[in-house]
């Protein structure tokens, strides 16, 4: 039971202290400093338990007592904390498909036009911001006006062209 | 000792199997990725419950141990396996990914007309609306689009109010 209370405490409490530094002001860095919220929160969070174990169970607290289970809240922690950075990666920028089933929605019963999509839909909100993200970055580069890959981008595409080879799969996405 | 620290590592062993089963289903069986996915988290949580009631029968855990450790592990596997899916399904759908690939398959670089004509919205667009009208979240009546299985539909209020809660805005534009 301990390892359930102390690592859902511990992710709550890294959370929150997430939410009010971003209602404080929302980092450049977004994703380093989620994970620099929620591994230090994990880190104190455990030696704070180990340490105050004693004056803790006085409180009727039971804090965790073998290293066996704070590995395993730390396995815990990691694992929801990944699950939430996904998440928030997907939070950071507008879907075009959630973008389109909200408009659909907002038009009501009359429905919405068939080519207000591809009015609405430019390149200027579905591609370019992406480009310079590539650019924020430090994915891709520009030299002159042709845009290249850094070190960093050709190892990030490179895992993704090797994954598709390891499953053989050639379908176009998108 | 041995049961312990199996216990701890018992996700990450079924996540290897969720991968496992993942690859070689698109690969050899050629199924759909979405399917794949699905197939390798079931057999992958199918593991998870086989040892879980070995613990509890042939090594005699405690009742309350049981559930409590079952659960945080399968938040942990399924976290996990969430992460799993969502680095595919980034492979596929994510126009970051999609524009790092485009570069990474041109030496020279490319220049941002060069770009936008490889990686046309409009183009997208027509994929993604099909995909929806063929799913059944949106249907085509007299040229206008209307809500068809609200599935999709409560998924992206789902993230508008999350993007509300952590981002502070709806949308990445405001």
């Amino acid at each position: 039971m301990r390892v359930l209370l102390c690592g859902s405490l511990l992710f709550m409490l890294a959370f929150l202290l997430h939410i009010v530094l971003w209602k404080i002001h929302l980092p450049k860095k977004q994703i380093k400093m989620l994970l620099l919220i929620f591994f230090a929160t994990l880190i104190i969070g455990l030696a704070g338990l180990w340490a105050f174990s004693l004056s803790l169970k006085a409180l009727g607290f039971s804090s965790p007592s073998t290293l066996a289970e704070c590995i395993h809240i730390a396995l815990f922690f990691t694992s929801l904390t990944f699950a939430y950075i996904v998440t928030y990666t997907a939070l950071q920028v507008d879907s075009p498909s959630i973008t389109m089933v909200m408009q659909i929605d907002n038009a009501g019963p009359d429905g919405y036009g068939i080519m207000a999509f591809t009015k609405m839909m430019t390149d200027d909100i579905l591609v370019k911001p992406r480009i310079r993200d590539l650019v924020t970055a430090e994915l891709a580069c520009v030299d002159g006006d042709k845009y290249r890959l850094t070190r960093k981008g050709i190892l990030l595409a490179g895992v993704f062209i090797y994954y598709r080879k390891l499953m053989n799969y050639h379908s176009k996405g998108g | 000792m041995f049961l312990i620290y199996f216990q701890i590592v018992n996700p990450l062993i079924a996540l290897v199997f969720n991968v496992l089963i993942q690859i070689i289903s698109v690969r050899y069986i050629k199924i759909s990725l979405l399917k794949s996915l699905i197939f390798g988290f079931i057999i992958g949580f199918l593991f998870l419950l086989g040892t879980y009631l070995y613990g509890y029968y042939a090594a005699e855990q405690l009742a309350v141990e049981f559930w409590s450790l079952s659960i945080v592990n399968f938040l942990t596997y399924s976290a996990l396996g969430y992460c799993y899916a969502h680095f595919i399904n980034l492979g596929e759908g994510a126009r970051r990914i999609r524009i790092v690939k485009e570069l990474y398959k041109s030496e020279a670089g490319l220049t941002l007309d060069e770009l936008l004509k490889i990686y046309d919205s409009r183009q997208m667009i027509e994929n993604r609306i099909d995909r929806l009208v063929s799913g059944g979240q949106i249907i085509l009546r007299n040229n206008r689009y209307f809500i068809g299985k609200p599935i999709m539909l409560y998924i992206a209020r789902i993230i508008v109010l999350m993007k509300l809660i952590v981002m502070g805005k709806k949308s990445e534009f405001e």
